[in-house]
């Protein structure tokens, strides 16, 4: 029975294994194609627009 | 445009994912404590719940991968949509290959005492798992994309002639591992042991779907990278010559930095 259980453990591991680090290399490509927060640009300068 | 930060799943992988999950619990309670042993194999007969969906899975990537390699060689056909559903069919294929030679070897020696022997299957699945990694290797070797994708297709065709080679081996060559147990007109199992071999493949055939579209996105996205993080590094670097430093850099010395001249176009 041991080697019934290593056999779907083993099987078990792979494809968590590659399951888990395709959604964690797709969420941090999301994440860096994000766009970036930017300041607003009021064509004044940053005394002026105080 | 579809908003990148999205979380990484969508309605039907969702639903896939669940089915899936589902369908493994309900694999493994079947076939760890329902489904009788065997006669002759005793208790190793639940690996059968496991292995030959595995090796069906593996044999399902590599065919999408040669099917969609046709398609993109295919003149009036190609797109690089085709392109993707081949790497994304040749690396979950891949993985499932892995698991397919780690639970035979297992397998082997629970029944032939050995962990490895050269049988003809077994060597020719050795052989299929060594080409898709070159697949792979030779993606990420490429940087043109119309090359990348035309010789990536040959490796494709090539590992789809050794899926036919792999399936009919044991029709074939007199081999060790045992022949077919589904596809034959009077299948030798029956009873509970034949639905949880039936349930282990829709099983294993949810995991495959729910792969391949992550996969396939993941692919859909790294290309958009390559393409987007350039143009936001040359914007990065523009914004960095043309800030405060680089213009207090630009003026002589002794001469008063002035102000930019204003030009109004009408």
């Amino acid at each position: 029975m041991n080697y019934v259980i290593a056999a779907w453990l083993a099987c078990a591991v792979i494809l968590a294994l590659y399951a888990a680090r395709t959604v964690h290399r797709e969420r941090s490509l999301r994440r860096s194609l994000a766009p970036k927060a930017k300041p607003l640009r009021t064509g004044l300068a940053p005394e002026e627009s105080r | 445009m579809r908003n990148p930060v999205a979380p990484s799943s969508s309605r039907l992988t969702r639903v896939l994912g669940w089915s899936a999950l589902a369908t493994l619990a309900l694999n493994t309670w079947w076939g760890l404590w329902l489904s009788p042993p065997d006669v002759v194999q005793g208790q190793f007969v639940r690996m059968l719940y496991v292995h030959p969906a595995v090796a069906t899975m593996c044999y399902a990537g590599f065919g999408i991968c040669a099917l969609a390699s046709i398609a993109w060689l295919w003149p009036r056909l190609r797109s690089p949509r085709w392109d993707r559903m081949a790497v994304a069919g040749a690396e979950v294929g891949a993985v499932f290959c892995l698991a397919t030679l780690v639970t035979g070897s297992i397998w082997g020696r629970a029944s032939w005492g050995v962990w490895w022997t050269w049988d003809a299957r077994l060597t020719l699945t050795a052989i299929l798992f060594a080409l898709s990694l070159g697949y792979l290797a030779l993606r990420r070797a490429i940087d043109n994309p119309h090359s990348r994708a035309l010789a990536s297709s040959m490796v494709a065709l090539l590992m789809a002639l050794t899926v036919v080679v792999d399936h009919y081996a044991t029709s074939w060559w007199n081999t060790l591992h045992q022949g077919t147990t589904l596809l034959q007109p009077d299948p030798t199992i029956h009873g509970w042991q034949l639905a949880t071999m039936l349930l282990s493949f829709l099983a294993f055939g949810l995991v495959f779907a729910w792969m391949l579209i992550h996969r396939y996105r993941l692919e859909v996205l790294e290309e958009r990278y390559d393409q987007e993080g350039f143009s936001m590094a040359l914007e990065a670097r523009r914004a960095e010559a043309t800030g405060p430093e680089a213009t207090a850099g630009s003026v002589a010395p002794g001469e008063v930095a002035r102000p930019p001249v204003e030009v109004h176009i009408r």
